[in-house]
């Protein structure tokens, strides 16, 4: 079977270990590319969620970075 | 560092000062784009060998080629666990606060690159071991490394106090590092399926120049990734804790 395959069949056929070799670069792929989208659309969001923040409170932002503390954070028990 | 952890306030005024990591943010924007061409050019030349332009071995055949991601991946998984822990330190003994988001961004990075580690590897296992899992002391060890990376993020989800967690979890990343020397040594320490070292040795490689190429292009290409990628969450990391600051400051001001 391997003999009369053409250049491309016989790469994707892997010597007849295709069902290992491709399953395993395949789930890399999906992974890592998969993990490298959903960090650039939530870094996306956080973003935009940032720039209405400072939109809507464009003075206060001054304050709190020179204000110590602050915030229900230090109210907790 | 016992000192740095009694400190009476650990929640106020600390991750403020966050708010303008302005040498971060000009460090990351200067390497982002030499990491992305890193990554771009390794990932194209080392599929390009491992894939086509490499011998077949003369025992496993052509199943050879998923070490080029399998064992990448398994020196990441590994790199990652120590960027964990070395950020959990510094977070802990300096109160660095870009040390406990590099901390933060680290983890899923390192839970990925570990899940691959186990997932090629059993992949491989199937038709060469004859097995897609064993007992042994290697694979044992790597899954643990996985539940730690879990253990890792539950922790810093665990707390609603931010900088509490931040704690919990860099000390669990410190103390956790004994399990690096394990994973490297166990197929020296036990008697294992899994191989032993072969390209870190004291008498030099002993693979083949033409597999031990594309093998080191591709974990560079993963180291790469792993830069790229860090940066990225490191961003993200602070621009969330930027707007929980200012949201916070907002409900503050609401409610005097």
């Amino acid at each position: 079977m391997t003999e009369d395959m053409s250049p491309l069949m016989s790469f994707f056929h892997m010597g007849g270990y295709w069902p290992y070799i491709w399953p395993a670069y395949g789930v890399v792929a999906v992974l890592l590319i998969g993990l490298l989208v959903w960090t650039l659309v939530a870094l996306k969001r956080s973003k935009l969620e940032l720039e209405a923040l400072e939109a809507l409170a464009p003075r206060r932002r001054r304050r709190t970075e020179t204000s110590p503390a602050g915030g229900p954070d230090d109210a907790q028990p | 560092m016992a000192e740095a952890m009694a400190s009476p306030n650990p929640s106020g005024g600390f991750f403020h000062r966050l708010a303008n990591p302005a040498r971060f943010q000009r460090l990351s924007a200067w390497l982002m784009p030499w990491l992305v061409l890193i990554t771009l050019g390794c990932f194209g030349a080392g599929l390009y060998y491992g894939l086509y332009a490499s011998p077949i071995d003369y025992q496993q055949k052509d199943t050879v080629r998923i070490m080029y991601v399998h064992v990448p991946a398994a020196w990441l998984a590994m790199m990652s666990y120590s960027t964990l822990a070395i950020s959990g330190f510094v977070a802990l003994v300096w109160r660095h606060p870009l040390a406990d988001v590099a901390g933060a961004a680290t983890a899923p990075i390192g839970a990925i690159f570990t899940f691959l580690a186990l997932f090629t590897g059993a992949i491989w296992g199937q038709p060469t071991w004859g097995t897609w899992w064993v007992w042994d002391a290697r694979l044992t060890s790597v899954l643990i490394l996985f539940f730690m990376f879990l253990g890792y993020i539950a922790i810093r989800n665990a707390f609603d106090d931010r900088a509490r967690a931040g704690r919990a979890a860099s000390l669990l990343a410190i103390v956790g590092i004994v399990i690096l020397p394990i994973i490297k040594f166990s197929v020296d320490w036990w008697n294992t399926l899994h191989q032993p070292a072969s390209v870190s040795k004291l008498s030099g490689s002993s693979m083949d120049p033409a597999m031990l190429r594309p093998l080191l292009i591709m974990a560079v290409a993963y180291m790469a990734l792993f830069g790229v990628l860090l940066l990225l969450r490191m961003r993200l990391e602070l621009t969330r804790r930027r707007v929980e600051a200012l949201q916070m400051a907002r409900a503050g001001a609401a409610t005097p």
